[in-house]
């Protein structure tokens, strides 16, 4: 498919229009902090090179969801959802929609999410790239292309006054339109990236683990801005005489996250919790998925109130696995 | 469990309540449930067991498949949804989605022997196992079987309402033991690791099959290594606290193994290969 420019005012009017058909996410001022979220009004959209405190996995995996209401001892499970139009997602973002997928729809679980497809099939992603590298990002090291991201439905570029949009699929085909123009460059090699060659065992005793979590003071932040976090847990409430279930996000930082209901807890020092995190995303899932779960936004690092660093940490492993070979 | 939502249980009403334990805290009870929509399942399964309000928990299946009329769920009170179920009789509502995880290699282990030893509780997820095996149509294809069965004081075994049935069953040695010395009590003593060096059995045709507190197994299948088994043919049933059973909700990770998916039921070989946080 051909490429696209338009100015901002064409992206604008085309958003204007589409909001008759979508609910549309994008990149909108909340007091005084950038946060994906349902646009009201068009002049609102913020295009640019920088990125949104939280990461938009809530189009896909809200915060919370309702899985059903139990009534007159049947079951009625949730309704159907209004297609969505996220606009302006970050390449780290775009990338993080990938192992969402791999996660809840992939083979290696057997059973498909209903919740999550309903929601990624009901969803257009428009990929925006950003022109430079924020404190606290690392995708360069991630395997993220600054000015591209493969697993969306359009990308939108900014060059100049203008826009270069791409799009990928029939979703995105019509997103924006304008005068033909060649496609963006894409970066052609990617500097080494940030890697866990290692076996569990390799790692999982043998590192300063105590050390590298130091700082932690458990709040889990970390993990409710990662773009790729997707731990839940399942809630019932009740209204009316009326139960809802609703699914709620989780957090691995959390002590009584794997507290048996015996007592026993297989994770109770923080250290424990943090080594879950870092590892979940760097060995565990890249033996199950083939990806590392990290895309190198940046947010856990920027945001975390104890100074932890994961890209420091990885790279501290890497250093020890690589000193102990020779 | 609907068919295409793992999220959503089915109904299933208590038809019996089943006081276990008769110990002092009499504190874990086996409910026998008649479901809305019954499912097949095989031995080592599991399933999300709730009380709408309440909450979910997980618990293996502990009556034998064979059973088409009724499913057996053995609960010990010990947390907030467990408190509630404990609270419910016959006739109460609740709800059941499964079954999930893997199951115990019955095909696989024709031609063995066998020895279970549970725990306490952990007798409960081998019991569907048992009952299978000891059944006339399958009895045949395993050799001999050792039963030993540990609990905390006598008054503290779950299905003491079967021993004489399983003691008597056609090639097999079952054996009980509690903690502590107590007066009238003329059989074992002591943890079930310290116990299966005095009990005779073919270290090289028997397959040991372990349950109970992660203390407990782990002692246990270390005691059965020193002896000589392989770990290859030792095989547990891990608890691990867990949300959906389908692989989603990152709590019952050991490694990149999870227990819902790829367990509950792990040879020891295969545990030795995963970092030991369980």
């Amino acid at each position: 498919m051909s490429a696209y420019k338009l100015d901002i005012a064409r992206v604008k009017a085309a958003l204007e229009k589409l909001m008759e058909k979508y609910t549309v996410i994008a990149p909108v001022m909340n007091g005084d902090r950038l946060d994906y979220a349902e646009v009201t009004e068009v002049n609102d959209v913020i295009l640019d090179n920088q990125l949104p405190y939280k990461s938009p996995k809530e189009m896909v995996f809200p915060r919370v969801e309702k899985v059903m209401r139990f009534l007159e001892g049947k079951v009625e499970e949730a309704q159907d959802i209004k297609p969505v139009l996220l606009v302006g997602a970050k390449p780290c973002d775009v990338a993080a929609m990938r192992i969402f997928d791999d996660i809840f729809t992939g083979d290696k679980g057997k059973f498909q999410d209903p919740f999550y497809l309903n929601r990624r099939n009901s969803l257009t992603i428009i990929g925006l790239g950003c022109t430079d590298y924020k404190n606290g990002c690392f995708c360069n090291i991630r395997g993220t292309d600054l000015s591209f991201a493969p697993d969306c439905d359009g990308f939108l570029n900014m060059v100049g006054d203008s826009f270069i949009y791409q799009p990928l699929t029939d979703k995105g085909k019509d997103i924006f339109t304008g005068e033909e123009t060649e496609p963006v460059k894409r970066a052609d090699k990617h500097e080494e990236e940030l890697v866990l060659n290692a076996k569990e065992s390799e790692v999982f005793t043998t590192m300063p683990w105590e050390a590298y979590a130091e700082g932690c003071i458990g709040c889990g932040t970390c993990t409710y801005l990662c773009p790729t976090c997707h731990c839940f847990n399942l809630r019932d409430a009740e209204d009316k005489g009326v139960v809802t279930r609703t699914r709620v996000w989780d957090s691995c930082m959390y002590p009584k996250f794997t507290l048996h209901a015996g007592g026993h807890n297989p994770r109770t020092k923080k250290s424990e919790r943090f080594r879950q995190r870092v590892l979940h995303k760097y060995l565990y899932i890249p033996e199950n998925y083939d990806h590392t779960a990290c895309t190198g936004c940046g947010r856990c690092i920027r945001a975390c109130p104890g100074g932890l660093n994961i890209m420091n940490t990885v790279t501290d492993i890497k250093k020890r696995l690589e000193e102990a070979k020779k | 469990m609907s068919m295409n939502n793992p999220y959503i249980p089915s109904r299933a009403t208590i038809m019996q309540v089943i006081q276990e334990t008769v110990s002092d805290t009499q504190d874990v009870k086996t409910y026998k449930l008649k479901l809305d929509e019954p499912f097949d399942y095989r031995p080592g399964q599991f399933v999300e067991f709730s009380i709408a309000g309440i909450g979910e928990c997980t618990f293996g299946f502990a009556s034998s498949p064979l059973i088409k009329d009724y499913l057996e769920l053995t609960v010990k009170r010990t947390g907030y949804v467990t408190e509630n179920i404990h609270m419910l009789s016959e006739g109460s509502t609740v709800w059941i989605r499964g079954p999930f995880g893997n199951t115990f290699p019955l095909e696989k282990l024709e031609g063995n022997d066998l020895f279970y030893v549970a725990g306490g509780l952990g007798l409960a997820p081998l019991r569907p196992m048992i009952d299978y095996i000891f059944d006339p149509m399958y009895r045949g294809k395993y050799g001999k079987i050792n039963m030993l069965m540990a609990a905390r004081t006598p008054g503290d075994f779950i299905f003491a309402y079967d021993f004489d049935k399983w003691a008597a069953m056609p090639d097999t040695t079952f054996y009980q033991t509690i903690d502590n010395p107590m007066e009238g009590w003329d059989k074992l003593v002591g943890f079930p690791h310290t116990l299966i060096d005095q009990i005779p059995f073919d270290m090289e045709k028997t397959v040991a099959v372990l349950c109970g507190p992660p203390v407990m197994i782990k002692a246990l299948s270390n005691a059965f290594v020193q002896l000589g088994m392989s770990p290859e043919r030792i095989y547990t049933t891990l608890e691990m606290r867990m949300t959906c059973g389908v692989g989603k909700c990152g709590k019952c990770n050991i490694g990149h193994k999870y227990v819902c998916i790829d367990g509950p039921v792990f040879s020891m070989a295969e545990l030795g290969n995963m970092p030991n946080e369980y």
